[in-house]
C-alpha cells in the first residue's frame, strides 16, 4: 500500500513504481493475526532485489505460515534516500508501509560484498542501532543470510542471528523458537544462546576473536556453550521441499522479469575459482515432472511469457531432455518462451539448440574463464579448445552470428601468455564462423569477450591466494586490448577497483565492521554502482581506520593460519581444498563429481552417502 | 454466447474470427505511479493470468493486440481508461471484467467491458479534476491565485515542441473551460482540455507555469482525469 506521506515527493523521484507496492500476488495480513513479523531486505535497489529467487521462495514459504507476515525491502536510490530524510520517513516494508522498527526481524540476504555499505544505510533509515551489542530487548532481530554468509565475519559486529546454507527449514525451527521465547517474556540474550543450538545458526556475538601481532587470527573461542563449529543447513529432498506457485508480479520492469524454476542445487563441476560450486555443495537435482509442474503453474499465476530453468551449469541436468520435451507440450501453445541459461561449452548440442528455438532465440554466452589450455586446467574448468570450437561450430551452423564470451584476468599462475590466449580464442571463434560455408549472406559475425578480474574467494580452492594487485590488473588489460586486432570482437573488461573492495571483504575478519561503519559516514553506497562506487574514498576509510586493504585483497596465506570462517563447516574440508590448491598449481584437474568422487566431503551433510551417487 | 451469436460485431483477423471489445478501467493509487509501458507489460500480463482469449500478433514473437486510446502521464490517475482488444472465444463481458479484476493489481479495476462503439479519433477533449494545496497557504488564497492566473487574457506557459525543444505558448486558447473551488486547504480546480490524436495539453504543464509564477512546489498536487469526450461532448469512456 502506496504511504501518504511519500505521495508528496513521489513523483520527483526516480522509477516511482520502486516504492509503492501493490503488486499482483504480494501478500497482505491483518497485523491482528500475526505473530511474527518479518521484513526481508535486499541492499540494493527494486529491480535487481525483485530478481532474485532465493527472496521469492523465503518470501512465499514465510507468507505459507498463518501467524508469520514477511514483506519485501529495497535499498532506495540515493534520491529517494535524500527525501525520506528531509521528510522524516523511516524505511518501510512495501506491503504495510510501516517502519522496519517494528518488525521482529529484519532479514538481510548477503549476494555480493559490494551491497554490504547498503545494508548499514538501511539499518540507520530504519533507526536500528548498527552494533547488535547497541540494541534493546525489543528492537528487531537482525539476521544474515545468503551465498556471502559463509565469511559472515565483517558484518559479525552488526549480526544478532547468521543463517548458513538453506534457510527454507531453519528459518521455520526458528521462527518456533521465538515463538515460544515470545509467549513466555522474551529475553534477548536467553533467545539467542538458545537460538545458537539449532544447527545452521550461528550466533556471532557468542565468540570471542584474538589476533596474532602480525594481523593474523590467533584462536577464535565460543561462549555460552556455543558450538566450536557451525555447520551450514541445506535440503535434502529438493523434489519435496518448498516451492512457491506464484511469484510477486513488479509493476515495472525489474531486471529479470520473468518466471524462475530451480532444476537443481550445487554444481558437480568443482571449478576452482568458484565459490557457488564449493558453498552449495552437494549437487541434489529436483525430478523433471515436480520441475514440470512448479513452472505451469509459475505461469499461470504470474502471466509471464517465459520461463527460466535455473541451476549452477543447466546442461548438467540428467533429465533435461525429458524436461524440455515436457515442457515444450505446453509452452509453445501458450507462446511461452523457455530460457535455458548457464550452458556449458561441453553440454550444447544441436538437438538442444533446435528444442530451444522452437520458441524463441536468445543470445548465446560461453564461459571458457581462460585462454590457454593450462591455466584452463589450473581452474579446472575441464573444457578444450577442440569443444569450445565445435559448439561455436554448432552454434553458427544452427543460425547464429553471435557469440559472448566469458574470461578472468588475474587467476592465480596467470602469465601474459595466458592473458594473450584471451585474444587468440576469441579470433579462432571469429575463424570458425567464416569457415562455416552456409553462412547467412551479408552478415558478419560478432564475438563479445568479457573479461572480469579473479576475486579469490572463501572455501575455494584459491582461498590462500593472493589477488593480483590493481596495477598489475591495469597492466594485464592493457596487454589484453593489445592482444586483439580484430574488430569483430567487442572486448569488455571490469574495473579492477571494484573487484579489489570485494577481495578485501570476501577474505576479511570482524576488525572490518568499523571500516563499513566509517564508509558509511563517509556516504559510501551502492558501492556496486558505477556512478557511486569511489575507491579514493574508501582508501581514505581504510587509511583513517588504521587498517590496510592488501592485507586482506593481496597476501598469500599459509595452509596453517587460521582463516576468518574456520569455524564455519560449509561441508568441503579443508584437506579437500587443500589437495585441490596443490593440484592447481601443476595444472592438473580432477574429474567431475559424476565421474569419480573426488572426496571433497560435503557427503557428510546428505548421511554419508553423497546425494550423486543415490539415484 | 458464441462468437457466431454475435455475427455483425465479429470481424476476420487474418483468417481467425475475433471480437473487438473495448475494456473500461480506472487507474489509481500505487497503479499511478506506472508508466504507459509498464502498463502495457502490466495488461499483458493480466490477460494471460485471468485466462482471457484473446488474439495474438502474428510473426516470429506472437504478442497480444491491445490498443490504449489516451496514455496518462506517470503520476496521473484516471477514471475512464480504455484498452482494446480482440476476443477470439466467446467470454461474456460480465465474465471478462470479473476475470480481470480477480487477478488485477491495486489500484487498477475494470469499470466495464463493451463493444467498440466510437473510434479513438473522435476523442477530442478531457476533463480533469486537480487537488492542490501548498504549505503555508490558505485554501482561499490558493483559490484566488489560480483563478486569476487562469483569467489572464494569455496564459504563457512552456511545452516541449516535435523537437523535444521548450518553447513557450500561450495556452488561454485552449482552455475550453475550468472552474476553481475551495475545500478546507486544497484548492480544487477542474479544467477541460484539448486531447486526442490532434492537439494535446497536459494538464502539467499549466501547474508547473503557475508553480513557477508563485515560486513555490506544490505540497498536494493529485491530478485525476476523469472524462474523455468527443467533439459532439459525449462520453468516449
Amino acid at each position: 500500500m502506496v504511504r501518504k506521506d511519500i505521495e508528496k515527493f513521489l513523483l520527483n523521484v526516480e522509477k516511482p513504481g520502486r516504492y509503492v507496492g501493490g503488486e499482483p500476488n504480494s501478500v497482505v495480513k491483518d497485523k491482528a493475526n500475526v505473530n511474527i513479523r518479518f521484513a526481508f531486505c535486499f541492499p540494493d535497489v527494486y529491480e535487481i532485489g525483485m530478481s532474485h529467487l532465493g527472496m521469492k521462495i523465503l518470501y512465499g514459504l514465510y507468507n505459507s505460515i498463518p501467524d508469520v507476515w514477511c514483506e519485501r525491502v529495497f535499498a532506495p536510490w540515493p534520491d529517494m534516500e535524500k527525501k525520506m530524510r528531509e521528510n522524516k520517513i523511516p524505511l518501510y516494508g512495501l506491503e504495510s508501509g510501516d517502519s522496519l522498527a517494528e518488525f521482529d526481524f529484519v532479514g538481510f540476504t548477503l549476494q555480493y560484498e559490494l551491497s554490504y555499505s547498503n545494508i548499514l544505510t538501511m539499518l540507520n533509515l530504519s533507526g536500528i542501532p548498527f552494533m547488535a551489542a547497541d540494541r534493546a530487548n525489543d528492537d528487531p532481530l537482525v539476521i544474515f543470510g545468503g551465498p556471502c554468509v559463509c565469511n559472515p565475519e565483517p558484518l559479525a559486529d552488526f549480526a544478532d542471528i547468521v543463517s548458513l546454507g538453506e534457510g527454507e527449514e531453519v528459518s521455520v525451527e526458528l521462527f518456533d523458537l521465538y515463538r515460544e521465547h515470545k509467549k513466555n517474556g522474551f529475553d534477548r540474550k536467553k533467545f539467542l544462546r538458545e537460538a545458537a543450538k539449532i544447527e545452521g545458526i550461528y550466533i556471532p556475538s557468542l565468540y570471542d576473536t584474538e589476533y596474532n601481532e602480525d594481523g593474523t587470527i590467533k584462536s577464535f573461542t565460543p561462549r555460552d556453550g556455543a558450538p566450536a563449529v557451525v555447520r551450514k543447513r541445506i535440503i535434502q529432498d529438493m523434489s519435496k521441499v518448498y516451492y512457491p506457485e506464484s511469484f510477486v508480479v513488479p509493476i515495472i520492469e525489474i531486471v529479470h522479469d520473468r518466471a524462475v524454476t530451480e532444476i537443481f542445487r550445487g554444481c558437480i563441476r568443482g571449478c576452482r575459482f568458484c565459490q557457488a560450486g564449493y558453498i552449495y555443495r552437494p549437487n541434489r537435482e529436483k525430478d523433471f515432472k515436480t520441475i514440470d509442474c512448479q513452472s505451469r503453474s509459475l505461469c499461470d499465476t504470474t502471466g509471464y511469457d517465459e520461463i527460466s530453468l535455473s541451476s549452477l551449469s543447466s546442461s548438467d541436468y540428467t533429465e533435461l531432455p525429458e524436461l524440455l520435451d515436457n515442457m515444450l507440450n505446453w509452452t509453445e501453445q501458450n507462446n511461452i518462451s523457455v530460457a535455458l541459461p548457464s550452458l556449458r561449452i561441453d553440454g550444447f548440442s544441436k538437438e538442444l539448440t533446435e528444442k530451444l528455438q522452437k520458441v524463441r532465440r536468445g543470445g548465446l554466452t560461453f564461459a571458457p574463464e581462460a585462454g590457454t589450455q593450462r591455466l584452463r586446467n589450473t581452474i579446472n574448468k575441464n573444457v578444450t579448445e577442440e569443444e569450445v570450437m565445435n559448439t561455436c561450430r554448432t552454434a553458427f551452423e544452427g543460425g547464429w552470428t553471435s557469440v559472448k564470451l566469458y574470461f578472468m584476468i588475474g587467476l592465480p599462475t596467470e602469465t601474459l601468455e595466458d592473458v594473450e590466449g584471451i585474444g587468440v580464442l576469441s579470433q579462432k571463434v571469429v575463424d570458425e564462423f567464416y569457415r562455416n560455408p552456409n553462412k547467412p549472406k551479408g552478415k558478419g559475425v560478432n564475438v563479445t569477450s568479457s573479461a572480469s578480474t579473479f576475486v579469490p574467494k572463501p572455501f575455494t580452492p584459491f582461498q590462500w591466494e593472493p589477488q593480483d594487485d590493481i596495477e598489475t590488473i591495469h597492466m594485464k588489460q592493457q596487454h589484453l586490448r593489445d592482444s586483439v586486432k580484430s574488430r569483430k570482437i567487442t572486448l569488455n573488461w571490469h574495473d579492477a577497483d571494484t573487484s579489489f573492495l570485494e577481495a578485501v571483504f570476501a577474505r576479511g575478519d570482524r576488525r572490518l565492521g568499523a571500516v563499513l561503519v566509517k564508509a558509511f559516514e563517509k556516504g559510501c553506497k551502492f558501492d556496486g554502482w558505477d556512478e557511486f562506487f569511489s575507491l579514493p574514498k574508501w582508501l581514505e576509510v581504510f587509511e583513517e581506520c588504521g587498517i590496510d586493504p592488501a592485507f586482506y585483497a593481496n597476501r598469500r596465506r599459509d595452509y596453517n593460519e587460521i582463516l576468518p570462517w574456520d569455524h564455519l563447516d560449509y561441508g568441503v574440508t579443508k584437506e579437500f581444498l587443500i589437495r585441490e590448491h596443490k593440484k592447481a598449481l601443476n595444472s592438473e584437474t580432477t574429474p567431475n563429481c559424476r565421474q569419480q568422487c573426488a572426496g571433497c566431503g560435503a557427503n557428510k551433510l546428505t548421511g554419508g552417502v553423497c546425494s550423486v551417487f543415490k539415484k | 454466447m458464441s462468437l457466431k451469436s454475435e455475427m455483425k460485431n465479429v470481424v476476420d483477423i487474418q483468417g481467425t474470427l475475433c471480437l473487438p471489445i473495448r475494456i473500461f478501467f480506472e487507474k489509481t493509487g500505487s497503479a499511478k505511479y506506472m508508466s504507459h509501458l509498464d502498463l502495457m507489460r502490466c495488461m499483458t500480463r493480466t490477460i494471460r493470468r485471468a485466462g482471457v482469449p484473446i488474439w495474438y500478433t502474428e510473426g516470429f514473437n506472437p504478442h497480444p493486440f491491445m490498443t490504449f486510446a489516451m496514455p496518462l502521464s506517470l503520476g496521473t490517475a484516471g477514471l475512464c481508461e480504455t484498452m482494446d482488444v480482440r476476443l477470439t472465444d466467446s467470454m461474456s463481458f460480465e465474465e471478462v471484467k470479473n476475470r480481470l479484476n480477480n487477478v488485477l493489481c491495486e489500484g487498477i479495476r475494470v469499470t466495464k467491458v463493451d463493444y467498440q462503439q466510437l473510434k479513438a479519433t473522435e476523442i477530442n477533449s478531457a476533463e480533469y479534476k486537480i487537488t492542490l494545496a501548498i504549505d503555508g497557504v490558505s485554501g482561499e488564497d490558493l483559490c484566488g491565485k489560480l483563478s486569476e492566473y487562469l483569467s489572464q487574457e494569455e496564459i504563457i506557459v512552456q511545452k516541449k515542441n516535435k523537437k523535444k525543444q521548450l518553447v513557450d505558448i500561450d495556452i488561454k486558447p485552449h482552455v475550453m473551460d475550468f472552474s476553481v473551488s475551495q475545500q478546507d486547504s486544497v484548492a480544487v480546480l477542474n479544467i477541460k482540455l484539448p486531447s486526442g490524436t490532434g492537439l494535446n495539453i497536459n494538464p502539467n504543464i499549466i501547474l508547473k507555469g503557475f508553480s513557477a509564477l508563485l515560486g513555490r512546489d506544490y505540497d498536494v498536487c493529485d491530478i485525476v482525469r476523469e472524462r474523455i469526450l468527443t467533439e459532439s461532448g459525449e462520453n468516449f469512456a
